[in-house]
Order: C-alpha cells, then sequence, then structure tokens
C-alpha cells in the first residue's frame, strides 16, 4: 500500500490541469491491463471453464475517462479500479505512443501499480506493460504476497488525434 | 527501425510478452476418492469404502452428519433422500428424513444405496445401512498409508452445533489409534474453528470448501455470487481462509480463482479442487500445482499411482 501511496504522490505532481478541460468518456478497455489476472490466468483456461472465464471477462471489462488533468486517465471495472498517467513519447496525426503508469484498486482500496506503453491509433488503443498486484481486498486486507504479471490491454472507445492529447 | 515498423509489429511482442500462465505442478497432486467414488458403488456407502481400500486409493473422501444421540454416521446430506435410500425391507419412504432427529437404532430401519444413481449409471446398485464413524475406523485401520478427508456436513438449523460435531468425530477419532493421515474440510469456517479448538494445539489440518454451496441451493446462483463478490473484493476465498486459520482451501474446478490459488500455495496454503470427472480435465488437473485432485472416477486420474 506504501507503495501505491507513493506512486499516487508523484503522479500527483506530476499532473498538469488543462483549462476548461472536464472529464470526459475516452475508451472500453475490452482487455482490460489491470490487473491483468484475466490474460495471465484465465483466458487459457476457455475451454475448460467456458463459462467462468466469461465471468472473469465482463468483469475485467473497463471504461475509462479523461480527466481535466493532463494525461490522467481513471478506470473502473468490476474488478479493479485504476489512476493511469498516460505521458506522451511521440505522437503523430495518426499515431500515438505513450510511458503508462498508475495504480489499481479494488473497490478504492489500493492493490497495486502498473506500467507500460501504450499506442493510439485513432479509436482503438493497445498498451502492454507490468502489473504489480498483491492479493489485497476488502476480504482480506494483506498485501503481503505480490504478483508481476505481464500485462496487455486493447481498448476502443472515442476517435481522436493522440497529438491533441 | 522507425516507429511505424515497432507499430506495426507491437501485437506480436505484446502476444509474446502475456504468454505466460500457471506452472507445470512439480509434484503431481494427490487423489481423493470423492465419496469413496461413487462411480462404482452407492456413494458413502460400506461397500464404497470397502471397496476403495481394497484397491488402495491413496485418499478416500468421506462426508459426516450426526444422529439424534450424537452418533457420527456417513452421508452426504444432513437427511436421508427418498430417492437414494428406502426402508430396510425395502419399501420407500415418503418424504426427507433429517438424520439429526432421528437415533442411530433407528436409522438402522433405513437402507441406502439400492435405488440407481442416474448421474453413475454404471455404478453397483446396493442397498445398506448407513456406515458409522466407528465402523469407517475400523475399517480403514488396516490401511495406515490411505489418506482420509472427513468432511463435515454442518448446516446451521439442520444439524447440531459445531462443537458437538467435534467433540463426536475427533473424540472417537483421536482416541482411535489410526495412523492414517487425515484432515477435516468443512464449507462454514466456524466448524473449522471449533474442530481447532477442540484440539487444543494438538495438530489438525482444516480446509475450507470454497465457496459454500447450501442444501437445495441455485448452483449457478452462487456461483455467479461469489464471482461478483470476488470481483469486488468484498468476500474471497482467501479472506475466509485466513480468517478460519484453514490450512487450505478446497474450490469446485469451474471457478477456481487460480490468481488467489497461487497466491494461497505462496502463503504455504494447500490447495484442493473438486470434483474432477473428465479424462481430459484430470489429465490437465494432475499436471496443475495443486495439492489434491477430488474425482468420483480416480482410476481416470493419469497421476492417480498404479
Amino acid at each position: 500500500m506504501p507503495a501505491a501511496l507513493i506512486a499516487l504522490a508523484i503522479l500527483g505532481g506530476a499532473l498538469e490541469r488543462e483549462p476548461d478541460a472536464t472529464f470526459a468518456f475516452d475508451r472500453i478497455d475490452l482487455i482490460s491491463e489491470d490487473p491483468g489476472t484475466w490474460l495471465n490466468y484465465d483466458v487459457h483456461y476457455f475451454s475448460v471453464f467456458p463459462t467462468s472465464t466469461t465471468v472473469r471477462w465482463v468483469s475485467q471489462v473497463k471504461a475509462v475517462w479523461r480527466t481535466p488533468y493532463r494525461g490522467l486517465h481513471i478506470g473502473a471495472s468490476l474488478r479493479s479500479q485504476s489512476m493511469v498517467l498516460e505521458v506522451p513519447l511521440a505522437t503523430t496525426e495518426k499515431h500515438g505512443f505513450y510511458l503508462t503508469g498508475g495504480a489499481q484498486t479494488r473497490l478504492l482500496l489500493p492493490t497495486g501499480l502498473l506500467g507500460g506503453l501504450a499506442w493510439r491509433y485513432g479509436p482503438v488503443r493497445i498498451g502492454t506493460g507490468i502489473s504489480a498486484v498483491s492479493t489485497a481486498s476488502w476480504s482480506h486486507r494483506s498485501w503481503t504476497h505480490w504478483q508481476v504479471l505481464p500485462t496487455l490491454g486493447l481498448g476502443i472507445g472515442r476517435h481522436h488525434a493522440p497529438s491533441t492529447q | 527501425m522507425t516507429f511505424g515498423s515497432i507499430s506495426r509489429h507491437i501485437p506480436v511482442y505484446l502476444l509474446l510478452a502475456t504468454a505466460c500462465g500457471i506452472g507445470t505442478a512439480d509434484t503431481a497432486p494427490l487423489v481423493v476418492a470423492h465419496r469413496a467414488a461413487p462411480s462404482h458403488w452407492p456413494e458413502n456407502s460400506r461397500s464404497a469404502v470397502r471397496e476403495s481400500l481394497e484397491r488402495g486409493y491413496p485418499a478416500i473422501e468421506i462426508d459426516i452428519v450426526l444422529t439424534s444421540d450424537g452418533v457420527p454416521v456417513i452421508a452426504h446430506d444432513p437427511w436421508l433422500e427418498p430417492d437414494r435410500c428406502t426402508l430396510s425391507d425395502g419399501k420407500p419412504f415418503g418424504e426427507r428424513i433429517l438424520v439429526a432427529e432421528i437415533s442411530s437404532e433407528r436409522l438402522l430401519d433405513y437402507k441406502c444405496g439400492g435405488i440407481p444413481d442416474p448421474e453413475f449409471p454404471d455404478a453397483q446398485v446396493l442397498a445398506e445401512p448407513l456406515l458409522q464413524l466407528d465402523e469407517l475406523i475400523e475399517a480403514v485401520r488396516d490401511y495406515p498409508e490411505t489418506w482420509i478427508q472427513l468432511d463435515v456436513k454442518y448446516e446451521p438449523g439442520l444439524t447440531p452445533p459445531p462443537e458437538v460435531f467435534a467433540e463426536e468425530i475427533l473424540g472417537r477419532w483421536t482416541t482411535s489409534g489410526l495412523e492414517n493421515p487425515w484432515y477435516v474440510s468443512a464449507n462454514l469456517p466456524e466448524l473449522l474453528v471449533a474442530f481447532r479448538d477442540w484440539m487444543d494445539g494438538d495438530p489438525i489440518t482444516t480446509i475450507l470448501i470454497y465457496p459454500r454451496f447450501p442444501p437445495d441451493s441455485d448452483s449457478t446462483r452462487v456461483a455467479l455470487g461469489t464471482e461478483l463478490l470476488g470481483s469486488l473484493g468484498i468476500r474471497d476465498a482467501l479472506g475466509t481462509a485466513k480468517r478460519a486459520e484453514a490450512d487450505g482451501i478446497a474450490w469446485p474446478f469451474e471457478i477456481i480463482d487460480w490468481h488467489a490459488a497461487r497466491a494461497a500455495r505462496d502463503s504455504g496454503l494447500q490447495v484442493m479442487v473438486w470434483t474432477v470427472n473428465e479424462e481430459k480435465d484430470l489429465d490437465r488437473f494432475c499436471r496443475w500445482p495443486i495439492d489434491a485432485l477430488i474425482t468420483d472416477f480416480p482410476e481416470r486420474a493419469p497421476c492417480l499411482p498404479r
């Protein structure tokens, strides 16, 4: 938990409020980078457990909003709620390539961190990176066990020019 | 390499990066004959226990309920089912009979297993009185290497309280002098707590069965509710097991949470999976990192010692 709080503080220091910006829908992550457990644990077993794999897929589908702060996004699925900062690395009119980092929670209980790279092309966003996720939950408030998982995200949302983000 | 060429290959890199999963188990799981293998004999019956022991299954799981005079008997449900049991003369009886409301002597007026079980059409059909725990203890005495899973069927409102189960079961088991390795399982944490309290510091292994499927409940509804609460983190297996100070968790294989299962194993908890019956599933689970694999068809498991 302290690591998540430190990360939030770092993110907070890097934030810059955009004039006249408001909260706006950004995208739906059909495959979410946080917590990353569906892709790492469940999807492999679709042929064995199609129902539970599908239910868990639904629970990780995440709605993401842009905030008035430059590059800061908040997302929420049943499984995870996250705050992620996207810093542009290279952008053109069509493409955007971003460094991402943020914190993930379960019902706002800090549970982990994530970081990586994202690529945007029109309405499509693909992200990849690392999710450091604990098993902490409101049922089990313990941060003693962590797993570091590679992640892959696939989001579809508003079509906007990356360079204006 | 240009930005464009990188972006063209990004999907490939990403797929490679996420090509991971649960590793292969370092040792094969213990194969447990669920209800003493109802694929061959009536579940939990004296024939099933005797034959399972003779076949050399490494472990057998039996369910325990209490009669009104506190005698532990081997049965899965807190009641006698008319579609499974009859009067001792073979005649049917009308409605469910709560085992906790009849004495061990009156229980002899009934036999179970004499009606074919449609779930196991190839199983033998044998009408027998329910097996008592004392008889089970004598039966397993000659098979000291066989693991015994005592699955205690405590149901609030239908059975005596956990402390009575602990007294009647552990009182017999611990004084029997059996050498068999054994563990207790239940789907309510308070039962495991009562058993550990009764042992008063002596070693006992307790396994939480998660989630709890109350009698006559809609299993789909329970599973979906478990998924929802687990997703939100409001109630999950790990938290429930930790609060109960259980030594392990037994999940139904259809809804096992592998993230939690891996964390459970990392933290020293045992992970068991029930009830896996298809050959392809048994083949998979024999290679997965779990401690015990509970099945109605032990012979189908490739990891069953031959």
